[in-house]
């Protein structure tokens, strides 16, 4: 990734294994069966098209066997142009019935927004390329088009606390102690964990008596939010930014019980990216007793 | 500067940036809201020195795991909480009968939601008799956290 030309490159080690994973995490984040009563409140594409027929259980079977063909040829590279969209269909369809029942969670939208970037970048670089753009640019497009989702996903999080509280997040954080008490109760009514039920009261109570702690540590979690475009400037930067803010998601679910494991997936896939400095790595401390042991 | 220029200038700027995508999703999130697969993420977005959360239990008061019917105990609070504005509307000419009479009955619809749910669910049905809502209040007083328990609804 340099910080030159517009859409920055990606070797084929590294697009490989951001296939694979990213497969892995649609798969993963794709309900495995829908287990609902209707669709009492559709919410967004549900608004759209009547999403009835996946409710039918055979239906969604054979709409999860699309899905894992689909994935499947995406990781291969192959038929790209029916596999993303057949992918987003099923994927973003079955989260939407998920999220039509009058509750919207937020842990999925980062994953189906990837996809969607994904989606419109190969089909713009189709476009593109018959226009005569390099071939090789089509996945590096939509590995970029990734990223900046990722990216959009934190900074749209940061303004909406900006413009909900008119700028006075940080202040109104100190009140977190509430929260991590209610998150708290609830887990604790899923799963009766009694152990992480202390564990997070300790946190809650430790919140309420001391506020402007917490307002501080809130401070830096808005920082990395509202900072996150930093992680297009250059691969260190994306690395080091996503570090932090995979270590703020990590602490989160330590104290709270919100884990946001996609976010943290998709962090690690797309931002740290790990095959590039490991190769990276090992070429500077190979390289040059390669390059020695192979001169005359 | 005017106007003008100052469009001039971030035409120019946006021809010229490398995020173009990022600064559609950011506008399509910001603009579409809560519309799936969008969203502008308001989760924890503000805090308030109040709040609440839902459980269940059987009519002896013994909790009962939420998941049990499929469902996280967050799903239920936002569940009730679309009812309970559904419903704060239709009884807004009740004065200061308005709250309590809109929770009674957003308790007595999540209640039906529920029965809906096991219908998929054999091992939920068994749990429908005498099932009970409650509801706890959470706050914050004097830097100490103060918990009110109350029943909303519940089944014969």
């Amino acid at each position: 990734m340099t910080s030159l030309s517009a859409t920055p490159r990606f070797a084929f080690y590294e697009r490989l294994v951001m296939r694979a994973l990213f497969a892995w995490v649609v798969w993963r984040a794709t309900p495995g069966a829908l287990v609902v009563n209707g669709i009492p409140s559709p919410n967004g594409i549900a608004r759209l098209v009547d999403l009835h027929f996946l409710l039918d259980p055979q239906v969604f079977a054979w709409a999860r066997t699309a899905l894992a063909a689909a994935l499947f040829l995406y990781v291969l590279r192959l038929l790209v142009w029916l596999a993303l969209p057949v992918a987003l269909f099923v994927h973003v369809a079955a989260n939407a019935i998920t999220n039509s029942q009058g509750a919207i969670q937020h842990a999925i939208q980062i994953v189906s927004l990837v996809l969607l970037a994904q989606t419109a970048a190969h089909f713009y670089g189709l476009w593109r390329r018959r226009r005569g753009e390099d071939r090789r640019l089509l996945e590096d497009r939509e590995i970029w088009w990734s990223q900046q989702s990722i990216v959009a996903v934190y900074l749209v999080a940061g303004i909406t606390k900006l413009l909900v509280t008119k700028g006075l997040w940080i202040f109104q954080a100190r009140w977190v102690g509430v929260s991590v008490a209610k998150s708290a109760y609830q887990s604790f009514y899923d799963n009766f964990n009694q152990a992480d039920l202390q564990h997070q009261l300790a946190v809650a109570n430790f919140a309420a008596a001391h506020g402007w702690i917490v307002a501080l540590i809130a401070a830096t979690g808005l920082f990395l939010e509202l900072g996150s475009p930093l992680m297009l400037i250059n691969r260190a930067l994306a690395a080091l930014f996503a570090c932090a803010l995979v270590g703020f998601h990590v602490s989160l679910d330590y104290t709270m019980g919100l884990s946001f494991i996609y976010n943290q997936w998709l962090l690690i896939i797309f931002m740290i990216n790990a095959p590039y400095w490991i190769v990276t790595a090992a070429r500077k401390i190979f390289g040059p007793r390669r390059a020695a042991a192979t001169s005359p | 500067m005017n106007v003008a220029s100052l469009l001039t200038g971030m035409r120019a700027w946006l021809r010229r940036t490398r995020c173009k995508w990022l600064l559609v999703m950011t506008v399509l999130c910001l603009v579409l809201r809560e519309n799936y697969p969008f969203s502008n993420f308001p989760m924890y977005s503000s805090f308030a020195s109040r709040t609440y959360y839902l459980y269940l239990t059987d009519a002896k008061g013994t909790a009962i795991q939420t998941t049990r019917f499929g469902l996280a105990s967050s799903t239920l609070k936002k569940i009730f909480d679309r009812y309970r504005r559904q419903e704060l509307n239709r009884f807004k000419d009740s004065g200061d009968g308005r709250v309590p009479l809109a929770e009674a009955s957003s308790g007595r619809l999540l209640l039906r939601y529920l029965e809906g749910l096991s219908a998929e669910r054999p091992e939920a049905a068994g749990l429908l008799a005498g099932l009970q809502v409650q509801h706890v209040n959470v706050s914050e007083q004097d830097e100490a956290l103060k918990l009110e328990t109350r029943v909303v609804a519940q089944r014969p």
